[in-house]
């Protein structure tokens, strides 16, 4: 017993754990030095005192822990005990505590057993474990990510509330739901799902299902778990919902379409406006006919047509193309070819000029009937260059159509839209009225006889005469030489010669312009003899004849004609004038009258230096002067015989130049006689 | 005083034009010929020394453009266009046909001499100045 006792003591002092045994009476009988440690007193304190009786190390806890295992005999185990932190100790220590009830052989109970572990360490471990997931935990819980963890089967291991949230409900709702609840594709979720379970890490959107049925558009990165083996038992994902995101990107893409709409809109319209401000600009510096026929066709190449036609009624009912213009170079020559024909290329052209209104053919695409119509119209050259699209705008000035202005698609590829008739409209209105004032001004010019050419022509003219009088008075002004007196008169006699010559064009350039205006029509008609014509015509000039001889032989049987008696009469004297003028001075002049076919010939003959053969048509012409050496120097205005053709003309007469054989000149004109009789009557 | 006279040849096919522009010139001590067409004009240049050529454009014949070129040819003669052509592109075509100056009729007398003293050579002054010093020293 003895010896028992002795080998118990050292299994207690060598156990690592408190071991301690009490009596019924609770009563210390036994116990170790990990155990008095334990209860922070000595061994030799406690033997054989109650366990009550201590109130520094055990605490009432455990002797009423004690008794109870006395009182129902039933053990107690593993029973944690935490001290508070005393001084000595400062960390605050954790035990487990293990009560057994004692019996002999009988059954008697002999009193407790007491085992105690010191759990502190392992405590302060598991502690530490608890704070680190508490840790993760809240990072987890409080993410701006979604987290979700699955296991194997898909079912919801985890999920934040984030990520819970995302899809409107709480993480209680979605755990132990597999993830395939809350996709909307689940066909394509479950097989990305799968390649995760299979290892694949992925960086994908993910499109969610929210409990309202919306989609969460999902930005995600997920991840294979694997165990500590290698298995893999689920799968991590970590997501941010980019919806919004999304949403506000389509938003930003939107804004920016319509913003580039906006501003191709304006670019367009700033390009139609530079069109027709351009297009004004061309067309109000062109005042003549072919040039502004020309300016309009190129002004709508190559912004608004590949080929731009202008097309006009030259006569009746026919529209002819009158400019064409074209942007690909290459067709220069389909288009002089073009030009050269003059026939309608399309049937519908008439209807766009009879109604007015514009027209557009757009290309349908080869297979729509109306294509096989509208392609039939158009002649094969211009379908072989791939005109398919075009617009007819009627060009429109002072409530009339004038033509049409025909645009074209072919090289380009571009179609036209229905808006693009009103800019075409606009352009063809701008041109149509550039046209109709170049038409206007064209009539202009010629009711007025004020050609650019015969306005230089005229101040040439009225110049040369200005320029001697000039030449002559400066010349007797000046202080450095004296003059004699002859020289004198002979420059005074100089100037007057030129002042009437200025004059005598003058009166002749007014009556040129009076001739050609047409007011010559409105002189009084009446019946004259030839013979009275031809007498008071050569009476006119007879002071300018100089030794001029001259016979009149007038037939005495001629009627009458109904003229304008002072202007044939002003016809007569010029021709013997410049008989006389150009011949020598005693040129032999013989004017005749007669009846030859039907018509009266007046002819005045000479026999002076006659007319170059070149010259016999121009010297009609204004501002013509004869080119021969003889004649020079002969003072003349060149309008002479221009003012007698304009007279003749206006009475239906001809009037020509011939040369005789061997020398001289004739100078016919001729007027109708029954044509003169018909006005009277009338 | 000049020991040479200097010629000038004036194409005009207006006789008032060459008598007002003749008796002013030889007043002034010139040589003066008279052209009254283009042909003429080139007779006289190829047949005298010319000093200086004042030609009318408007000419019977070849114009005056068409003389200024032929003589241009062979010339360095100075031209004096005379024209009652006033528009611009006469003007050029003349300058670029090699004439040297241009006025517009009608002009007066100071304003043509002017010109003419401008455009001919200058030998008199010193064949005047180098006999004198001759003179002088010896």
């Amino acid at each position: 017993m003895e010896e028992s006792l002795a080998l118990l003591d050292t299994l207690l002092r060598g156990a690592p754990d408190g071991l301690g045994f009490l009596d019924r009476e609770l009563r210390w009988v036994r116990l170790n030095e990990a155990l008095a440690a334990a209860l922070k007193t000595p061994v030799a304190q406690l033997l054989g005192r109650p366990i009550g009786e201590h109130a520094a190390g055990v605490s009432p806890v455990i002797e009423h822990l004690v008794r109870r295992v006395l009182e129902t005999g039933e053990p107690l185990v593993d029973h944690e005990l935490s001290g508070e932190p005393t001084a000595a100790a400062s960390q605050q220590r954790h035990h487990l505590i293990s009560l057994y009830p004692v019996r002999n052989t009988s059954g008697e109970l002999l009193g407790v057993g007491m085992v105690v572990v010191d759990i502190t360490e392992r405590k302060q471990a598991e502690n530490e474990v608890r704070e680190s997931e508490e840790r993760y935990r809240r990072v987890v819980e409080t993410a701006n990510e979604g987290i979700w963890l699955i296991d194997a089967e898909t079912r919801t291991m985890f999920i934040n509330q984030r990520m819970a949230g995302m899809l409107g409900y709480a993480p209680a709702d979605i755990v132990g739901h597999s993830v395939l609840e809350f996709v909307n594709d689940q066909s394509e979720t479950r097989e990305r799902i799968g390649q995760n379970l299979a290892g694949i890490s992925e960086q994908l959107e993910f499109p969610f299902r929210h409990r309202d049925g919306s989609t969460v558009l999902a930005l995600g990165g997920t991840s294979p778990i694997t165990n500590g083996r290698g298995d893999i038992v689920g799968a991590l994902g970590m997501f941010s919902d980019i919806t919004e995101r999304k949403r506000v990107d389509a938003e930003r893409e939107q804004l920016l379409t319509r913003e580039r709409a906006a501003r191709d809109e304006a670019e367009a319209a700033q390009r139609q406006l530079a069109l027709l401000a351009r297009a004004s600009e061309l067309l109000a510096a062109s005042l003549d006919y072919e040039a502004t026929l020309r300016q309009i066709a190129w002004l709508a190449v190559p912004e608004l047509a590949d080929w731009c036609a202008v097309f006009l009624a030259d006569s009746g009912e026919t529209l002819g193309i009158r400019a064409l213009a074209y942007a690909n170079p290459v067709h220069a020559e389909l288009a002089r070819e073009l030009e050269r024909d003059f026939t309608p290329l399309d049937a519908r052209l008439p209807d766009v000029w009879r109604t007015g209104r514009a027209e557009l053919f757009p290309d349908d695409g080869d297979d729509s009937p109306e294509m096989e119509i509208s392609r039939d119209e158009l002649p094969k050259r211009l379908r072989s260059i791939g005109i398919r699209h075009r617009l007819y705008v009627p060009m429109r000035a002072r409530g009339r159509t004038l033509g049409v202005l025909g645009l074209a698609m072919a090289d380009s590829g571009r179609r036209y839209q229905p808006e693009d008739v009103t800019l075409a409209q606009q352009l063809a209105d701008r041109c149509a009225v550039a046209l109709d004032n170049a038409v206007l001004v064209g009539e202009l010019r010629q009711a007025l006889g004020v050609g650019e050419e015969l306005l230089a022509a005229t101040s040439h003219e009225l110049r040369t005469p200005l320029a001697h009088i000039k030449g002559f008075t400066s010349t007797l002004r000046q202080p450095d030489v004296e003059w004699d007196e002859a020289t004198r008169q002979d420059f005074l006699a100089e100037i007057e010669r030129e002042a009437d010559r200025l004059g005598g064009l003058i009166t002749d350039l007014l009556n040129m312009s009076r001739l050609e205006s047409g007011a010559m029509e409105q002189h009084p008609r009446v019946p004259v003899a030839p013979a009275v014509l031809v007498s008071a015509g050569l009476d006119r000039v007879r002071g300018l004849l100089g030794n001029a001889q001259v016979q009149v032989d007038v037939a005495s049987n001629l009627p009458s004609v109904v003229v304008d008696a002072a202007s044939l009469e002003h016809v007569v004297g010029n021709l013997v004038e410049n008989a006389a003028k150009y011949g020598p001075s005693n040129v032999q002049i013989r004017i005749t009258g007669t009846r030859v076919d039907g018509e009266l010939e007046l002819a005045v003959t000479d026999d002076g230096p006659g007319i170059r053969d070149d010259d016999l048509e121009r010297v009609f012409d204004k501002f013509f002067r004869a080119r021969s050496t003889d004649q020079s120097g002969v003072p003349g205005t060149g309008l002479g015989l221009a003012i007698c053709r304009a007279i003749v003309e206006a009475h239906r007469g001809r009037i020509w130049a011939e040369n005789r054989d061997p020398r001289g000149a004739r100078l016919v004109v001729r007027l109708p006689l029954q044509a003169s009789a018909a006005a009277r009557r009338a | 005083v000049s020991l040479v006279r200097q010629s000038i040849l004036v194409v005009d096919d207006e006789a008032p034009m060459r008598k007002y522009v003749g008796v002013n010139l030889r007043a002034r001590g010139y040589d003066v010929l008279l052209a009254a067409d283009g042909a003429e004009a080139l007779e006289q240049v190829a047949t005298y020394r010319v000093d200086l050529l004042i030609l009318d454009i408007g000419l019977p014949g070849p114009d005056g453009l068409a003389v200024l070129s032929a003589v241009r040819r062979d010339l360095a003669v100075p031209v004096l266009m005379l024209s009652a052509r006033a528009c611009d592109d006469d003007r050029v075509r003349a300058l670029d046909l090699g004439a040297n100056d241009y006025l517009t009729k009608p002009v007066g007398v100071d304003e043509l001499l002017a010109h003419v003293r401008a455009l001919l050579p200058q030998p008199c002054a010193y064949r005047i100045s180098s006999i004198d010093n001759i003179t002088a020293r010896s």
